[in-house]
């Protein structure tokens, strides 16, 4: 038995002169959440209909637990599908929606039985095996699709857009019960989404997916501590991380961000690592949660105008304008800012990030992937 | 008198009453933001202020005028749907003049007024492109231009957002914020999703089963909700409750929630609440977590963490229940190993049992 549950290599589908998925390759560990994170339109769900067989690539091998499935049809591969629309049986009790695959296979009776209890036991689904898929909520009803697709035991589970359709409320408590059945059940699941949260959340790796290429493969926190480039750290994190352009200078050997607007020190950088880029043109980004406001001028802060304040749960988003310069920065609940107000802002030490403005590649992080 | 005022609305479909007596004021120039969840009703209320729908009983004024009874097109209201209404066999500009078309405004005002419009939304670039090859954000943004043309005095937006991918749904709320600020309009908003509510709305309203139930500032809703199911509604990651009992001795309040918890306030006796059955809130962010163990704190499983923005969002165990609790990243939670907590006092809020409404003590 292998330990890599899915393997995909060099993988492309073209749709006319549409590149969906442009030579892509990862692979996947048993008992591993992967997500595959991106846009609407950058072949996420294109990658997850090959992988399940439902489209044909026009290049690339897909091997599932060890065994190349490219060229076999979709029932021959192994895997478990859940959709957007949970495709449980209205008619059918969730008992026998849970057999449904078993019945399939012809599996004896009481082996049936045995499993589809046992599966009900693992997903708390015992007090409704007796109640219609019609008269089920959302949340039962994802699980029942997730019991169907796993009691037959796949080599790896997809799930594309698992969650769109729930509300807002539903979906934080359906994230939790997801990510906890799945560590409890060991199942290897590849999962489409466009929510980055909702990866970040579920996930032990997220596969950050533009224009039919993959970005940059991680784990959650490291994709969202070191991207790779511009379009990752854009894309994850919310409210989206602030990019400042300006160009790189060193006076009496220290670092500094010099634009039209502000002026940065960037003192505790590595001067080595940045020598190349001196007097060359950067872009600099910090999260809304690492700058840190004060109504008071500090050493190295810089100052602007409050324009907007919004409350977000237990949390302030604060609109800061810097000349011709907007940043949002994220703070815990205070009463004591007004719009209009002057603020000092100052990075956390450690957490900026510097991008290369012609590549927008992240100038200090490594290739860790 | 408020720019728009709704008056006890009721509405019922067959046997059920959809709506209860529903009232609230808009000021002229403001965003009220009411959040629901699916099926409380808050798509009825906008079709009844648009007109598409008529009330069994209430009233709406707009502008200091009747409007209950004056039809959909004479309203001066805008609406724009979950799924917009935008034709694919017209161009962005056919889309945005067709309402002007059908109340035959001459032609040179025509492309007067749907070029201010394209230029005020930043969509000059969509009209002479057909909608299908917009983007989500891009059809959205036309589809409210069409609506924006007619220049109403009020805009109603139901779930502008929902069918955009998450990254654009940010986008578009302080797009729309900013947007609304700038040219002045009147806005009623509607959502299911409490945080969206929150951020857009100067004013929120929390809709439940068909009443609104609580009106007020974003963080008044989020700080201070009226009653229980207020509370549950508005907090994500879901608020913590704890059955407790209150009572009073020797200058304080003490309050036993969940069989873990004692913690009391230094307060008069109240001889209405002592031995109140209550049941005690904790939001997952008010929850202390520590990694070593603390003298009067509670030892607890960790069952699961997940990574959740600059923050981690833990489901711990305890006794039979299931808590969440929302720490720093950097803290360091390991997998496995135990973690104590405690609540804090002055963060809890505490409801009657039996009215679900709140207790201050």
């Amino acid at each position: 038995m292998t330990e890599i549950a899915l393997r995909v290599e060099n993988l492309r589908k073209t749709f006319g002169n549409t590149i969906a998925v442009d030579d892509i390759s990862f692979e996947i560990k048993r008992g591993e959440f992967f997500s595959l994170l991106g846009p609407s339109g950058c072949g996420k769900t294109t990658t997850l209909r090959c992988i399940a067989g439902l489209e044909k690539p026009d290049k690339g091998r897909i091997i599932i637990g060890g065994e190349d499935v490219t060229e076999l049809p979709p029932q021959k591969r192994n895997v478990g599908l859940v959709f957007q629309e949970y495709a449980v049986f209205p008619h059918m009790t969730v008992y026998e929606n849970i057999a449904f695959g078993l019945m399939i296979k012809k599996l004896p009776k009481d082996e049936i039985r045995r499993k589809v209890i046992e599966i009900a036991e693992l997903l708390e689904l015992n007090p409704y095996l007796n109640i219609k898929g019609a008269k089920l909520s959302l949340a039962l009803m994802q699980r029942v699709a997730i019991a169907r697709s796993i009691v037959v035991e796949p080599e790896i589970l997809l799930l594309d857009e698992p969650l769109t359709l729930v509300d807002a409320k539903m979906k934080e408590s359906m994230r939790r019960e997801l990510r906890r059945y799945q560590k409890e059940l060991g199942v290897t699941i590849l999962h489409v989404t466009h929510d980055q949260l909702e990866a970040m959340m579920v996930s032990d790796k997220v596969a950050v997916m533009c224009q039919g290429k993959i970005l940059q493969i991680g784990t959650p926190f490291n994709v969202y501590d070191n991207p790779s480039n511009i379009f990752v750290a854009k894309f994850i994190g919310s409210p989206t991380m602030n990019f400042i352009e300006g160009r790189l200078e060193c006076q009496d050997s220290e670092l500094l961000m010099v634009s039209d607007d502000v002026r940065i020190r960037l003192s505790d950088f590595p001067l080595e690592k940045l020598r190349d880029y001196v007097s060359r043109e950067i872009i600099l980004g910090v999260r809304p949660e690492d700058i840190e406001i004060s109504t008071q001028p500090a050493i190295g802060s810089i100052t602007g105008k409050i324009t907007l304040i919004e409350t977000v749960g237990n949390k302030l988003e604060i609109t800061v304008e810097l000349n011709s310069l907007t940043l949002k920065i994220l703070s815990p609940l205070r009463a004591d800012l007004k719009i209009g107000q002057p603020i000092h802002l100052k990075m956390k030490p450690g957490k900026v990030h510097i991008f290369d403005k012609i590549t927008e590649k992240n100038i200090l992080s490594e290739e860790v992937w | 008198m408020s720019f728009l005022q709704v008056k006890g609305i009721n509405k019922t479909f067959e046997d059920k009453h959809v709506l209860k007596n529903v009232s609230f004021e808009v000021s002229k120039g403001e965003l009220f933001a009411i959040a629901g969840p699916p099926t409380a009703g808050k798509t009825t209320l906008l079709k009844i202020i648009a007109g598409l729908l008529s009330a069994d009983s209430g009233a709406i004024y707009l502008d200091g005028r009747d409007i209950s009874q004056i039809p959909p097109s004479a309203r001066d209201i805008g609406m724009l749907f979950e799924i917009p209404q935008v034709y694919p066999n017209l161009t962005g500009f056919e889309n945005i003049a067709f309402p002007l078309r059908a109340r035959k405004t001459p032609e040179g005002e025509i492309r007067k007024e749907v070029m201010e419009i394209a230029e005020l939304l930043g969509i000059k670039h969509l009209l002479d492109r057909y909608p299908t090859t917009y983007s989500g954000g891009e059809y959205q943004r036309v589809a409210l231009a069409r609506v924006l043309v007619r220049r109403p005095k009020v805009l109603l937006l139901d779930e502008p957002f929902r069918n955009l991918d998450a990254k654009i749904q940010e986008f578009m709320r302080t797009w729309l914020k900013e947007l609304q600020k700038k040219i002045g309009i009147t806005v009623i908003h509607v959502t299911h999703d409490p945080i969206e509510a929150m951020a857009v709305g100067d004013k929120v309203g929390v809709m439940l089963k068909g009443e609104l139930k609580q009106i007020g500032q974003p963080h008044e809703i989020y700080l201070r909700p009226t009653s229980i199911d207020v509370a549950e509604y508005v907090t994500i990651p879901a608020i913590n409750s704890f059955e407790g009992i209150v009572r009073f001795r020797e200058g304080f309040a003490e309050i036993e929630a969940g069989g873990a918890f004692n913690f009391r306030k230094r307060c008069e006796r109240n001889t209405e609440f002592h031995e109140k059955e209550v049941i005690v809130c904790v939001r997952p962010h008010d929850i202390l977590v520590d990694t070593q163990p603390r003298k009067d704190w509670t030892k607890a499983a960790l069952v699961l963490s997940q990574p959740f923005g600059s923050e981690i969002l833990l489901l711990l165990k305890l006794n039979e229940e299931y808590i969440r609790a929302i720490v720093d990243r950097t803290m360091n939670i390991k997998e496995g190993t135990p973690l104590y907590i405690n609540i804090d006092p002055e963060k809890v809020l505490i409801f009657d049992r039996e009215t679900k409404n709140i207790i201050t003590i």
